[in-house]
């Protein structure tokens, strides 16, 4: 493992059950005894794998496939809440998951506690959210509806919101999928620029997004996964010709 | 005892958050009502005045103490009934939050163990003057509620954790708790006294059931001015029974529960 290699993958694979009783209950245990189901799974998938690959640090990281190929299973995967079921995955340092920050608000509390308790929830102390607050308020537009319950909020005041706490409390790797079509015209402009700002950082950003288009203007590095396996990897301009030529 | 050590630990690293959970569970609870926090105290002072009214008028039944007998036990397992009912769809509740971020899940547990404490010790301000109303023994034998009530913590979280795992692989178990915690109850004495057991039951009616010594314990040292029940340590074993059994299956079964959800 090189010194500047922040992720690296080797044969890793996620596994998926496929079980009746994944969400059992006794309707379904009586309906399976009657019809002689075995009590165990039924099946499994793999949701990725045999992937391999590398991610330096400050890399731009670009993933491409299609929907239902493995792309979100990927990201969750690098953030640790999928541990892998074959061969491994090292990440060095704290990781962020830009995509799913907002499903964590709790609706009956303000955008100020739910600031702090997203802060709080993804590893930040109380100081370190005090200390980008007003960044983050700012750059959501929420003015005085901060302090109003997040129930209240349409949803592209919740995406803005959780957009400003995602990009003012960095970690050293950032996921993000699709984020660059968040809130109205306007909004969507601002969170452009400061996603140019973040990779030009030295953040190391994965990107996904099935717009090839963003992928080319943003990533230096590229991975294609179709159903669950590696199609390609390398630089972006040779991922990318081999992905639309498919 | 490593899958133990494994969640303290997690828990330990993250004081904070079990901090930060229960101070916004405690003001969306509570938040937003005329009278706000007072409700944590009215609710049990309602709870009181109706097992009154139901005994002392309606039914003309049980000695003059009753209804303060009855309380020191039913508030104690109105704590244990709030927390493991969460407990039992804790994990489901949050499940977006459980595949959006990373941390010690147990955290969750532990949060509606420690909100229905402080209700809890908030129903003690209701109970102690009742206490005085109904001329209970004050006695050194008070100083037991303490112990008893941190040996009723460790329960109610080893019993938690083994919930909130089986809560998650098996949805109806929410509705099966609600519906056993209370055939519990109707089976402990807490309605009524531990005499009304025949006497040759009584041994081992005090050894299969943990509430048993819970509520004989209880009452004995808030209003008899007795010493705890010495069944206390079945109780005390449940409670590390639980607390072992339910932090080993939380500890096996948290890597799958984003995945399992």
């Amino acid at each position: 493992m090189e010194t500047n290699t922040i992720i690296q993958a080797k044969n890793l694979g996620i596994k998926y059950k496929i079980s009746r009783f994944k969400r059992s209950s006794i309707m379904n245990l009586v309906k399976n005894v009657a019809s002689r189901n075995s009590l165990k799974s039924n099946g499994e998938f793999w949701g990725l794998r045999d992937l391999n690959f590398e991610v330096q640090k400050g890399d731009i990281l670009g993933v491409l496939g299609k929907n239902g190929s493995g792309k979100s299973t990927l990201l969750k995967t690098i953030a640790g809440i999928y541990l892998p079921d074959e061969g491994e995955i090292n990440v060095k340092g704290t990781v962020s998951s830009m995509l799913t920050l907002s499903s964590g608000f709790k609706e009956d509390l303000s955008g100020v506690e739910n600031i702090f308790l997203i802060g709080v929830l993804t590893g930040f102390s109380e100081k370190q959210i005090k200390a980008k607050f007003s960044e983050i308020v700012e750059f959501s537009e929420l003015e005085d509806f901060i302090y109003q319950p997040v129930k209240s909020y349409s949803s592209g005041m919740k995406a803005r919101l959780g957009f400003s706490i995602a990009i003012s409390l960095k970690k050293d790797i950032m996921l993000v999928d699709e984020i660059l079509g968040v809130g109205d015209f306007k909004f969507r402009e601002k969170s452009r620029k400061k996603m140019i700002e973040l990779i030009k950082s030295d953040i190391t950003v994965i990107l996904v997004s099935h717009d090839s288009e963003t992928i080319r203007e943003y990533s230096n590095k590229c991975i294609w996964i179709h159903e669950g396996e590696l199609k390609a990897t390398g630089n972006t301009e040779n991922v990318m010709e081999k992905y639309l030529t498919s | 005892m490593n899958a133990l050590i494994n969640q303290i630990k997690g828990i330990l690293s993250r004081l904070d958050l079990a901090k930060y959970l229960m101070q916004t569970d405690l003001k969306v609870r509570y938040k937003n009502k005329a009278l706000g926090f007072l409700w944590a105290i009215l609710d049990p002072f309602f709870m009181m005045i109706i097992y009154i009214i139901l005994v002392s008028v309606v039914f003309k039944k049980g000695n003059a103490q009753y209804p303060v007998l009855l309380f020191s036990a039913l508030l104690s397992y109105r704590w244990f009934v709030f927390s493991t009912g969460n407990n039992v769809a804790v994990l489901v509740k949050n499940s977006k939050l459980l595949q959006a971020v990373k941390f010690p899940f147990s955290i969750l547990v532990l949060n509606e163990v420690n909100i229905g404490l402080f209700n809890y010790l908030l129903g003690l301000i209701v109970l102690f003057p009742m206490l005085f109303f109904f001329d209970a023994t004050f006695s050194i034998q008070m100083l037991w509620l303490p112990v008893i009530i941190a040996v009723q913590y460790i329960f109610t979280i080893g019993f938690g954790l083994l919930m909130s795992v089986a809560g998650l692989y098996f949805r109806d178990l929410q509705n099966i708790m609600l519906f056993l915690m209370r055939i519990v109850l109707y089976l402990s004495p807490a309605l009524y006294g531990i005499e009304l057991i025949p006497a040759k039951y009584q041994h081992i009616y005090q050894c299969i059931n943990p509430f048993a010594s819970l509520f004989v314990s209880y009452k004995n040292i808030l209003v008899k001015g007795l010493p705890p029940s010495g069944y206390f340590v079945v109780f005390v074993g449940f409670a590390v029974v639980f607390l072992f059994v339910g932090s080993y299956l939380f500890n096996k079964k948290e890597p799958n529960f984003a995945k399992d959800i």
